[in-house]
């Protein structure tokens, strides 16, 4: 195999700034410093936070109703800082808030920035084994989430690892088998790898990246373009992932953004923002194909492929039609049917089985489930703001959805001054939301390493 | 010396090519000229015209696909100047030298002053001091200053501050993609900013004095303006926009002027308030209200008296959104005069030059038998019909004494994108035949079976030839060992080479592959090769035009029957992005010129310094 060799990529040492390297040593005990204080003294503040339980490290860690209270290594943005630091003054908590002793604040902040370890030292949700990321765009941070106990597990502030406050990452992809994950900053023009540790081990220089796919069974990272810029190259990113070299792969036509790989592994799809049109790319071979999609301006946002690779759906933006692709033959995706859900569908995904596709319908803050079999939606979703990225447990039984919440639709339990984004936990069986996982503002991609 | 006659006559001797991309004419050795070769760029060398035949202005600025247009008096001749960007980074610049009344604007700089604008510019007077300073991008995101600290006759730009701030000095952030604006709303003496946000709302800033620099302090007042909303609105997200501020109505108060990403048309949203009050919480209306334009969307606006008749006129820049921008890769800056009827639209190429498109490749060939080199210039894709390029003709209709070429059509040549012509009589006819790249068809093979005179282009598929990889293919024909017939080498999207040896003869091609690596060479990406004889020592040296825009130069330093490559650098001109070199001596002075297509869809020409 030959290519253009503009190879734009400087491969990293291990950088070891994740808050995980403090040491355990100088941490207050959990049991006898931290416990006391927060069942004396911080649990009239916690009091609005339903079915908390204070009673022990593992209960405290499991979290409340609506989420975590503590985010190990983020003291700054566990909800239980925040509650004792910024809560706003007319909040009828604050008068709690104002009564905790600086110190005791301060016991509890350290223990959470070192890990919020039992007295054993373990770090909670060391083990997770379903972890989805969740980028937060105007926060300039990762969050991790455990998707079986749903809760924030871990916060990646990439301005601590040298990137600006507007980084922007936008979406991620994560190793099958864990052992590392990719986030793209849309401001930083940058795609960076992180081991399973969250260190920051390698990038790739690359310009306006977007969405990103990956391979999974060859040392593959591609990535797509953002809207951040007035004239973003027509070429995706093609990044061997151990060296995270880049190679660039042209697309013919203009912001090429949508973006996915085929189960067989063999092509790649592209989709553009500008023109009804998607690239079918042999990669291996240096081949594209072109793919037209009749009618208005769609705005092609994101594919989603079936697990048995035969089907392959995408959003049109404009126009709220969701489009069926036959991809039984991956190298000639045929439009097979499109039907209307409406509210401008962004990015889709399938459950495990493949019967159904979610997706968030941004602007009408709502999801539809649509069944697959039937081509018609099988449900909606209500109560979301600005619904972006999506996700899907391994077991199929809950849906995770980004919400960009920008427009304050959802209205945050607390006020700290300004509008969280939003992770919306999705029961699969019942459609109903059982939680909204409180991130930094803007939240965007999803990644995981399910599906 | 040099008779022009030898080159525009028809039926010359020849001794040897001085024309790499040019067939059916040859071209006969002079005195040696300067090596390495000095090249001067020209925009006018001589005339161009249109179908009509009518002269273009400004015949080799390049094309424009997204052009950021502003005017601005920026010599104090009490003309308007006209900036333009095409490209990150680089500002061009007209200068008006005819009159506020009658304009005529003479190409001076791709980059004006050297200055780096990043992804937007503006100037605006933002010290107060009576000359205009410019804002622009300071990567990625921020918003440099360049403060003019020499007249309103001879500006002289300085960088005073990486990035300007916001009043607790802050650097100023805004979104590449979102063009922001400059207006003092309130009028109270003083600058107001206004930034586009990707959500559709706006960021407005308020200057409250001046710093120890005389720069103005601007305190974010307000994030979402006036509520405006405009991507909502709508129905989407993703955006990218450009903003404008001018009293249309003429009540007194600055109105808002939208361009987005999403928006085909530009959105007018009337300031109804007054200027110590402004009240721009009214619905958008697409403008001009009589007739709007529309476009492919994304549209830059500005608003200038072109003609001096005290009515501001109405510019829009195409910079292409969601709505298929290859419909606007020729027609992307509108002018609309300002008459009594309204807004009248009065051309959609306000700088009238060659403009196919984009992606060009030119060729030189004799396609009439008249003795003289025609034109033909591709492009990547037609504007209306996506499925397919185009190779248009331009006639050489020189006289003794002047160059002129006129565009008469287009080669029936079609139902491929990106095509890239290479000519010669293959089949020792007499006439000429042509091989022409394609986006991702391989090469395709058209037998002449006209005149000389009158071409008759019959494709032959069994001639066709399918490269081992890549796209967007490049050919070129030369002989590269003497043997009297023609060899082949076809760049592509790769960067590398191919080389395919012509093993039939003069008049029964067969074209075997060498290698698909050709000596190692690697441009890059979208290699574009070319053959002249730089150096005068009679054998053809090879020119690899490429992405990045400069030409690398390989030297042919064996003998005409057994070449011998060796890299040289580049050639020092700077040519554009996507550069597909051809070489012709267009003026008969005995230095062989050299032409380039590229990005934006036009033809660049450079003067070879004999």
């Amino acid at each position: 195999m030959k290519h253009g060799r503009a190879l734009l990529t400087a491969a990293l040492g291990l950088f070891a700034l994740t808050p995980q390297g403090i040491s355990a040593q100088s941490a207050p005990s959990f049991a006898e410093e931290v416990l006391p204080l927060l069942q004396e003294k911080f649990a009239p503040l916690l009091e609005r936070e339903e079915d908390l339980d204070l009673s022990s490290w593992e209960t405290l860690m499991a979290g409340s109703r609506f989420g975590e209270v503590v985010i190990p290594f983020d003291a700054e943005g566990s909800l239980i800082i925040k509650l004792a630091t910024r809560l706003d003054s007319s909040d009828a908590l604050r008068p709690h808030a104002d009564a905790l002793a600086k110190e005791d604040i301060a016991t509890v902040h350290a223990w959470i920035a070192h890990g919020a370890r039992n007295d054993a030292g373990e770090v909670p949700f060391a083990g997770s084994q379903n972890l989805l990321y969740a980028t937060s765009e105007d926060a300039a941070a990762v969050s991790i989430i455990d998707m079986d106990a749903k809760v924030v597990i871990r916060t990646i502030r990439l301005q601590e690892l040298g990137f600006t406050k507007n980084a922007k990452p936008h979406h991620v992809a994560v190793e099958p088998d864990r052992s590392a994950w990719y986030v793209s900053l849309i401001g930083d023009d940058v795609v960076l790898k992180f081991n399973r540790a969250n260190e920051l081990i390698g990038r790739a220089d690359f310009e306006r990246p977007g969405m990103l796919a990956l391979h999974r069974s060859q040392d593959l990272l591609f990535a797509g373009r953002s809207m951040k810029a007035v004239n973003p190259p027509r070429r995706i990113g093609m990044i061997e992932r151990t060296s995270m070299e880049v190679e660039e792969l042209d697309v013919f036509f203009p912001r090429p953004h949508a973006l996915a790989i085929h189960p067989a592994g063999t092509h790649v799809y592209v989709g553009s923002l500008a023109e009804n049109r998607l690239a079918t790319l042999d990669y291996a071979k240096e081949g594209i194909d072109l793919t037209w999609i009749e009618g208005p301006t769609h705005t092609l946002v994101q594919f989603a492929i079936a697990p048995d690779g035969q089907t392959m759906v995408v959003g049109g933006q404009y126009t709220g039609k969701l489009f069926f692709f036959d991809t039984s033959n991956p190298a000639s995706p045929a439009l097979a049917q499109a039907i209307d859900v409406g509210g401008a569908p962004w990015h889709p995904v399938f459950s495990p089985d493949g019967s159904t596709v979610w997706l968030g319908n941004k602007m009408a803050g709502t999801a539809t489930v649509v069944s697959l079999e039937k081509r018609a939606a099988a449900g909606v979703v209500e109560g979301l703001a600005q619904p972006h990225g999506s996700a899907v447990r391994p077991d199929g039984r809950y849906v995770f959805l980004s919400n960009n919440n920008l427009n304050g639709e959802y209205q945050a339990r607390y006020n700290f001054g300004y509008n969280p984004g939003v992770v919306a936990v999705i029961n699969t069986k019942t459609y109903q939301i059982e939680k909204m996982l409180e991130i930094g503002p803007n939240a965007t991609g999803l990644g995981t390493a399910a599906l | 010396m040099w008779d022009k006659r030898t080159l525009l006559a028809a039926g010359c001797a020849t001794l040897l090519l001085l024309c790499g991309s040019c067939a059916g004419v040859q071209q006969t050795a002079q005195a040696p000229v300067q090596f390495p070769p000095v090249y001067e760029y020209q925009v006018y060398p001589f005339e161009v015209q249109d179908a009509e035949g009518i002269p273009l202005n400004h015949p080799f600025l390049g094309g424009f696909n997204l052009p950021r247009p502003q005017l601005v008096d920026i010599d104090g001749d009490d003309d308007l100047d006209l900036f333009l960007q095409e490209l990150t980074g680089n500002l061009m610049h007209l200068e008006n030298v005819g009159s506020a009344e009658q304009p005529a604007f003479r190409w001076r700089s791709n980059k004006y002053l050297n200055l780096d604008i990043g992804e937007w510019y503006r100037f605006v007077d933002i010290d107060r001091d009576g000359d205009m300073d410019l804002l622009g991008e300071q990567p990625y995101s921020y918003v440099r200053l360049f403060r003019n600290e020499g007249s309103p006759t001879a500006p002289v730009f300085t960088t005073v501050i990486d990035s300007l701030r916001d009043a607790e000095g802050v650097p100023l952030f805004a979104d590449r993609q979102n063009i922001p604006s400059l207006a003092d709303l309130d009028c109270d003496g003083l600058l107001d900013l206004f930034v586009g946000r990707v959500d559709g709302t706006v960021y407005r800033y308020e200057s409250v004095g001046d710093d120890s620099l005389g720069l103005p302090r601007l305190q974010l007042v307000n994030r979402r303006f006036e509520d405006i909303e405009i991507v909502a609105q709508f129905g989407s997200l993703h955006g990218a926009n450009a903003l404008t501020f001018h009293d249309v109505d003429d009540d007194g108060d600055l109105d808002l002027f939208w361009g987005d990403f999403w928006e085909p048309g530009v959105l007018l949203i009337r300031n109804t308030g007054t200027c110590a009050m402004p009240d721009l919480r009214n619905e958008p209306e697409p403008f001009p209200l009589e007739n709007p334009v529309s476009t492919s969307g994304y549209n830059a606006t500005l608003f200038a008296d072109i003609n001096g008749d005290k009515e501001e006129d109405f510019f829009v820049g195409v910079l292409g959104g969601a709505f298929q921008p290859n419909r606007t890769t020729v027609g992307n800056f509108y002018f609309l005069e300002s008459t009594q009827e309204g807004f009248q639209l009065r051309t959609e190429q306000f700088i009238g030059q060659i403009d196919i498109g984009s992606d060009t490749a030119p060729a030189f060939a004799d396609l009439d038998g008249d003795g003289d080199l025609d034109m033909l210039l591709s492009n990547k894709i037609d504007q209306t019909d996506f499925d397919t390029g185009h190779i248009f003709h331009y006639e050489n209709l020189s006289s003794l004494e002047d160059v002129l070429f006129r565009l008469v059509g287009r080669l029936p040549v079609s139902g491929y994108n990106s095509l890239s012509p290479a000519l010669a009589d293959l089949d020792s006819d007499g006439d000429l035949d042509m091989f022409t790249g394609t986006w991702n068809d391989g090469i395709h093979y058209y037998r002449n079976d006209g005149t000389a005179q009158a071409y008759a282009f019959v494709g032959v598929e069994e001639l066709n030839i399918y490269l081992t990889r890549g796209s967007y293919s490049k050919p070129a024909l030369t002989d590269i060992d003497a043997d009297g017939d023609q060899d082949l080498f076809i760049g592509e999207s790769s960067g590398e080479l191919n080389f395919y040896r012509n093993t039939g003869s003069p008049s029964e091609p067969r074209f075997e592959l060498v290698s698909d690596n050709f000596e190692g060479i690697d441009a890059g990406r979208m290699s574009a090769p070319s053959f002249t004889d730089l150096d005068g020592d009679g054998d053809q040296d090879m020119v690899l035009g490429r992405e990045a825009g400069e030409a690398l130069l390989y030297m042919n330093v064996g003998t005409p029957e057994a070449f011998v490559f060796e890299a040289a650098g580049s050639l020092s001109a700077e040519l554009p992005f996507y550069s597909t070199p051809a070489f012709v001596d267009i003026d008969g002075d005995g230095a062989v010129d050299l032409f380039s297509g590229g990005m934006g869809g036009g033809l660049l020409f450079y003067k070879r310094i004999p």
